[in-house]
C-alpha cells in the first residue's frame, strides 16, 4: 500500500535527513522543477544538471524554511537561483544581443492553441542568453524588475529592455512558426 | 497581442507541460547527498574526537600531576631551629630506655666454642643461627628488635657484645661463658636526627599565620598535622557565627 505524505511530513521528514521524504518530494516536484530548468537551460542536459544542483540546494537548505508563505514557491525561488548561478558560472548572462540584432516585427495575434509546448519551449531555449533569463524571470515566475536588477546584478532599466526584446524575438519567431505552418514540427 | 497577454499565454501554455524526468536521475541526486552529507559530518566529528581525546589526557595528567602535589605536600617538613635543652632531654630519654640491669654481664647459656679467643658476633643475625640462648637477655632481644625494624628507628652499626670464651682448663659450672659487653654503643638514631630538625610542621606554621590573623582564642581556621605527617584543616562553625 501506498504511503501518503502530507507537506508537513516531507518538510520534517527531508529537515531530518531521511532518505524516504527526500525521495518523495523529489518525485512529487522533479516535473514541475524540470519544466522550470528547461526554459532557463539551453539544452536537456544542462537542465537535468540543474535540476540535480537545485534538488542539493532544497534539501540542504530545508532546515531555514519557516513554513513563510508557499513550500513550493519557496522551492521554485531555489531553483531559479540555481540557473542564474550555473548561468552566470558560464558566464551566459552577460552575453547580450546588440540593439541592431534586435528587429521590431510588426505587432501581429496569433494562435497559441496550437502551438506544441516543447516548440514553445525550444523557442525560449533559443532565445539569446540574457532574454531569456529576465522573460523567464518576469513573465513566468513574476518577479518584478527591481528583483530581477538585483538577482542578475544589472539595472532595472536594463532588465526591462531587455524584457522588450525577449518578447519581440519570441513574437516574431512564433509568427515565423505560423505562417510557415511548422506548428508541432518546429522542435524538430 | 498585448504584452502581458503574450505573457499570460505563454505561461499557461508551458504551465500544463509536465516533461518527464529520467528515471535515474534521482540516484544521481542520492548519490550527491550521499557524498555531501558524509564531508560534513565526518570532518568536525574527528576534530572532535581529537579535541576530546587530547582535552581528557590533558585534565587526566592535570589531575594527576595536582593529586602528586598534594599527597606530597603534607610529608614536606619545614625545618625550623630547635632548642638545645629541648632535643638533649629527647635523647636522654631514648637513651634511658635501654635496661641497665643488663649492661654489664649476660650469661649465656649455649653452646660452648672450643677456641680459646673471643668470638665475635654479628647480632643481625637471627638468633637461631647465633646459637646464643639467654631468655634473660633483654638487653639482645631489645637490640635485635632495634636492629631488625627499619625506618627511624635506632640501629647498631658496630658490635657491642663479645663473647669471652675462657680457657677449657679455667672454666666453671657457673662461669662456662661469659657475654662481655664493649663500649657504650653507639646509637645510629636516624629518627633522633629527623626529629631534631621537624619540630614544626607546617599545621603549627599555619596556625601561627591563621592565629595572628584571627587576634583571638576561638579560631575559625585551624590546621592540625599528624604523626604520618597528614595535615588536616578544622573549621569552626561557632567561631565563624561568632565573627558574623
Amino acid at each position: 500500500m501506498k504511503q501518503l505524505y502530507t507537506i508537513d511530513d516531507l518538510v520534517e521528514g527531508c529537515r531530518k535527513g531521511e532518505r524516504k521524504a527526500q525521495e518523495s518530494l523529489y518525485r512529487a516536484i522533479a516535473s514541475k522543477m524540470f519544466n522550470l530548468c528547461l526554459r532557463y537551460a539551453v539544452s536537456e542536459q544542462e537542465a537535468e544538471d540543474m535540476l540535480q544542483n537545485g534538488f542539493i540546494k532544497v534539501f540542504q537548505s530545508i532546515a531555514g524554511f519557516r513554513g513563510e508563505g508557499s513550500f513550493e514557491g519557496w522551492i521554485r525561488r531555489i531553483f531559479v537561483n540555481t540557473a542564474i548561478e550555473m548561468l552566470r558560472k558560464n558566464k551566459v548572462i552577460q552575453n547580450t544581443v546588440s540593439v541592431d540584432t534586435v528587429f521590431d516585427e510588426e505587432q501581429q495575434t496569433f494562435d497559441m492553441e496550437d502551438l506544441e509546448v516543447r516548440d514553445l519551449l525550444t523557442l525560449i531555449q533559443q532565445l539569446p542568453d540574457g532574454y531569456r533569463v529576465v522573460f523567464n524571470m518576469y513573465a513566468i515566475e513574476g518577479y518584478s524588475h527591481k528583483e530581477i536588477a538585483v538577482a542578475l546584478e544589472i539595472s532595472e532599466g536594463a532588465s526591462k529592455s531587455q524584457l522588450s526584446r525577449a518578447r519581440t524575438w519570441l513574437k516574431s519567431k512564433l509568427i515565423m512558426l505560423e505562417r510557415g505552418g511548422n506548428y508541432g514540427s518546429y522542435a524538430g | 497581442m498585448q504584452d502581458n497577454l503574450f505573457d499570460e499565454a505563454v505561461r499557461k501554455k508551458l504551465d500544463s507541460f509536465e516533461p518527464s524526468v529520467r528515471a535515474d536521475l534521482w540516484l544521481t541526486v542520492a548519490e550527491q547527498l550521499d557524498q555531501q552529507a558524509v564531508e560534513p559530518i565526518t570532518k568536525p566529528l574527528k576534530t572532535k574526537k581529537v579535541l576530546r581525546w587530547w582535552s581528557i589526557a590533558a585534565m587526566l595528567a592535570f589531575g594527576l600531576g595536582m593529586g602528586l602535589i598534594y599527597v606530597k605536600q603534607p610529608h614536606e617538613v619545614v625545618y625550623l631551629s630547635a632548642k638545645k635543652e629541648a632535643l638533649k632531654e629527647e635523647k636522654d630519654e631514648i637513651i634511658s630506655s635501654v635496661p641497665q640491669e643488663n649492661r654489664e654481664v649476660v650469661e649465656n647459656n649455649g653452646v660452648v666454642s672450643t677456641s680459646p679467643s673471643l668470638v665475635k658476633r654479628d647480632l643481625t643475625k637471627k638468633s637461631s643461627d647465633r646459637k646464643i640462648t639467654d631468655p634473660e637477655n633483654k638487653l639482645v632481644t631489645a637490640i635485635e628488635s632495634a636492629a631488625a625494624s627499619t625506618g627511624n628507628r635506632p640501629t647498631i652499626d658496630n658490635e657491642v657484645v663479645t663473647i669471652a670464651v675462657p680457657p677449657y682448663s679455667e672454666r666453671t659450672e657457673e662461669k662456662e661463658l661469659q657475654l662481655v659487653f664493649l663500649e657504650t654503643p653507639k646509637l645510629n638514631d636516624r629518627g633522633l636526627k629527623s626529629r631534631e630538625k621537624k619540630n614544626f610542621g607546617i599545621g603549627e606554621i599555619l596556625n601561627y599565620v591563621v592565629g595572628s590573623v584571627d587576634h583571638g582564642d576561638a579560631k575559625v581556621l585551624s590546621f592540625a598535622s599528624d604523626d604520618e605527617g597528614t595535615l588536616k584543616v578544622a573549621v569552626d562553625l561557632k567561631a565563624l557565627k561568632v565573627k558574623l
